[in-house]
């Protein structure tokens, strides 16, 4: 009987993609204060197309999630310890030609992981505390805990800076790719906005990203290259010196090939837009 | 004393026949779980490599079948037990295909995958012509939009925007934000060559995207990181369609100045919901798709019994199941496993094909119908053997009345039987409920999401009655671990006479079977 089901191995795959692209927007700057707890909620629309022979395939997905940020510990250098904790998600999908949708509650989840990072958002370290199936379906928490590196200096309206990173994620039973992700991030500040009732300072950014991988599920060969590109806005807030909001469209362009029971090459779009808040416990 | 004598024999014979071909003892007597063990064992031994499609392996198991159903005694087809089914893969030869566009005596040439790809849909062409900008090129008479109202594009080649007016927009006249066939690549290449288009080039549609790259299909001959050998086996078809490649930014510059040129454009069209097509009076493109195909041939087995009525020999009853799987893992670890042997997938099946062929030479009697056994190759890569089948048919497919597909029909519990798309085969479901309760097949259930994905399907796609006879799913379905010794002989053997029961039934009446239209999801 013909197998049908090989296209859907990349959704998951595609997630964890989505996540790491994300998170290049998470924070601008930390003073966490040891001993407070911040709880982040993030919101990401996800929209996958798959073409073959000139037929559309998409795949709508939504994730709202809920995180608190719990700060262990801040050193003499301003290093933060912090306790990622992924609380509660909702993962909702939809296949429209297939008449599929799909919603999934997670509550209470709770999986950890802490962060050690530096003022100015470097990672220096990240260890898993405790994790299971969700966080690893969500990109895992690991992932959503990566820092954009600010300038360690004060910066002006017109200003720019950059940020470059290479990041890779090992594969999983969810996501079977080992994944090579570059990413050249611009960041500009744009000048001060009022956003509910507070003065908050406004940067934009465009980015760059480039997607390299290659995996083995059930005994095919799987392979993903792509690019990609990134713009939104950040909005630090100067008194608590805090990034408080994001708002981020991504779009990448991938072309994922399968060989072994069937050789199968397609090209796949997937588009992004994730709004993330930050506010004190 | 010597006529009523005669008359006795006459009698006899007469009633031994009747009785034959309600009971058709002797076939069913030569379809034994040895026998089905014996075949399903030659074709999963490791020796076939999982019988990938095309392959040697494939061949060689290609001729095993042909000799067993020689050695019954069934006959060929036009002198031959082979349907030889041509495959191609195809490769864009990177030397050869170029874009330029001339503007006002002023020529630019632009680079592969940075500004513009073909499509695989593309023809094997190079065209020089003029270009028309035809918005998203679509013709919907049901929501009174026509991109090419107006414009006359023959001989020339056309630009077109993805997707529909009005996409993100939940008002918009083409469906809402759910997309309208119009939206899709493969209608606006139709639509274009309908309107005598001799070339297409495709961009995305700005307003509602970043990325403005001309990605087109992922050739792996334009790729440092993608398997050179990755490319897609499939029918080889006959050349219709048109140079066809996306471009990007870059073209889309040259051609409109500017990408917000375009989006401007794009939302005019989106607001007004009528078209903006125009000729780029100045602008001329050469176009090159130069493509490198690869033929391969794979073969169905077919074997023939004649029917023995006069008028309904011109009638076949088909049996049939695939005999390809997946092949072997290229890339494993010392002493790992790595042959897909596809014991029940579809050794199993094939072999019930081969023991019903069995059972119908043994009969003393003929049907009245004639039969054809058909084993596919390619079904595992997309039904490629049936597709070619049908669009070859070897006897009308008019007089084909039905068609009983097996695939998969070694495992689970022995009294356990799938038959997938019995509820739009009601005649020929009658038939078969009725006959699975005297092999002790009890647990009877049908699939309606699998009723699409073996070799039946085409042929019902054809108006034939066809249902495809299943022990149903498992654990080891394509995988390394579905090996001859998981599978249970005598459940093969009591789906096996099923099918042949219900064949003979059907080869024996006069009556053609109902068939009911597929519930689809719009």
């Amino acid at each position: 009987m013909k197998n049908i089901f090989i296209k859907q191995i990349f959704v998951l795959s595609l997630m964890a993609i989505s996540v790491v692209a994300n998170s290049q927007d998470a924070m601008l700057k930390y003073n966490f204060v040891k001993g407070k707890t911040y709880v982040l909620n993030t919101q990401l629309n996800n929209n996958i197309v798959q073409t073959m022979g000139g037929q559309e395939m998409k795949m709508e997905s939504g994730i709202n999630s809920t995180s608190e940020f719990l700060v262990e510990n801040v050193d003499e250098k301003g290093n933060a310890t912090i306790l990622v904790s992924l609380k509660d998600a909702s993962v909702a999908s939809k296949i429209p030609a297939m008449g599929r949708d799909t919603t999934m509650k997670f509550n209470d989840l709770n999986e950890q992981t802490r962060v050690v990072i530096t003022s100015a958002g470097k990672n220096i370290s990240s260890a898993s505390v405790s994790a299971g199936n969700v966080s690893m379906m969500l990109g895992s928490v690991e992932k959503f805990t990566k820092f954009i590196q600010l300038p360690e200096k004060s910066v002006k309206v017109g200003e720019k800076w950059s940020d470059k990173l290479v990041d890779s994620i090992k594969s999983s039973p969810q996501s079977p790719v080992n994944l090579v992700i570059t990413t050249d991030f611009e960041f500009s500040f744009v000048g001060t906005e009022v956003v509910d009732g507070v003065e908050l300072t406004k940067i934009s950014f465009t980015g760059a990203l480039q997607i390299n991988g290659s995996g083995n599920q059930m005994g095919m060969d799987l392979f993903v290259e792509g690019n990609g590109k990134s713009e939104g806005v950040l909005y630090f807030n100067p008194k608590s010196s805090l990034v408080v909001k994001t708002d981020t469209n991504t779009e990448m362009d991938m072309n994922i090939a399968v060989s072994g029971q069937q050789n199968m090459t397609m090209p796949m779009n997937q588009s992004m837009k994730t709004i993330t808040t930050l506010v004190e416990k | 004393m010597k006529k009523t004598f005669l008359i006795t024999i006459a009698c006899l014979m007469l009633t031994g026949n009747a009785i034959s071909q309600k009971n058709p003892v002797q076939g069913l007597e030569q379809i034994t779980p040895e026998l089905l063990k014996k075949y399903i064992y030659y074709l999963a031994s490791d020796s076939m490599k999982g019988r990938n499609t095309p392959s040697k392996e494939l061949d060689l198991a290609a001729d095993y079948i042909s000799k067993e159903l020689a050695s019954m005694g069934v006959q060929p087809v036009n002198g031959t037990y082979f349907q030889n089914i041509p495959f191609c893969s195809t490769n864009l030869d990177v030397d050869k295909s170029s874009l330029k566009v001339t503007i006002a005596g002023e020529t630019k040439s632009f680079k592969l995958k940075t500004d513009f790809t073909p499509f695989e849909m593309t023809a094997n062409a190079a065209v020089e012509a003029s270009i028309v900008f035809v918005g998203y090129g679509i013709t919907a008479p049901e929501y009174n939009y026509d991109d090419y109202k107006g414009i006359d594009v023959k001989g020339k080649i056309v630009l077109v925007m993805k997707h529909e007016p009005g996409e993100k927009d939940e008002k918009s006249p083409f469906e809402g934000e759910k997309d309208s066939k119009y939206s899709m690549l493969n209608e606006k290449l139709e639509n274009a060559k309908n309107h005598g288009a001799v070339g297409m080039l495709v961009v995305t549609d700005p307003l509602n995207h970043i990325m403005m790259t001309p990605q087109g299909y992922p050739w792996p001959s334009l790729s440092r990181f993608l398997p050179q050998d990755n490319l897609p086996i499939v029918l080889c078809k006959k050349e219709n369609s048109i140079p066809l490649a996306q471009v990007g930014e870059s073209v889309i510059k040259y051609l409109f100045g500017s990408v917000d040129s375009l989006k401007n454009i794009q939302k005019r069209i989106d607001k007004s919901n009528s078209p903006a097509s125009y000729e780029l009076a100045s602008a001329k493109c050469e176009l090159s798709t130069i493509l490198k195909t690869k033929e391969y041939i794979a073969k169905n087995v077919v074997g023939y019994i004649e029917g023995r009525d006069k008028k309904l020999k011109n009638e076949l009853v088909i049996i049939g199941g695939h005999y390809d799987h997946v092949g072997f893992m290229s890339h494993h670890k010392e002493g790992e496993d790595y042959i897909f042997n596809g014991a029940d997938d579809n050794a199993s099946g094939t072999a019930g094909v081969m023991a019903t062929a069995k059972a119908f030479t043994a009969m003393s009697v003929k049907p009245k119908r004639s039969i054809l056994f058909i084993l596919f190759a390619g079904e595992e890569k997309g039904l490629y053997g049936s597709d070619y089948y049908v669009e070859h048919p070897l006897y009308p497919l008019d007089k084909s009345v039905a068609m009983l597909n097996m695939d998969m029909i070694g495992r689970n519990g022995n009294d356990t039987l799938q038959i997938d798309g019995f509820e739009f085969n009601p005649d020929l479901a009658k038939i078969m409920l009725k006959e699975a309760k005297n092999f002790g097949l009890k647990q009877i259930e049908g699939k309606e999401y699998l009723f699409e994905r073996s070799d039946h399907f085409n042929f019902f796609k054809q108006g034939i009655t066809a249902v495809d006879i299943s022990s149903g799913l498992h654990n080891d379905y394509h995988t390394v671990r579905d090996n001859p010794e998981t599978i249970n002989p005598l459940k093969v053997a009591l789906i096996s006479k099923l099918t042949f029961k219900t064949a003979w039934i059907m080869a024996n009446e006069k009556k053609h079977y109902k068939i009911l239209p597929l519930k689809r999801n719009k």
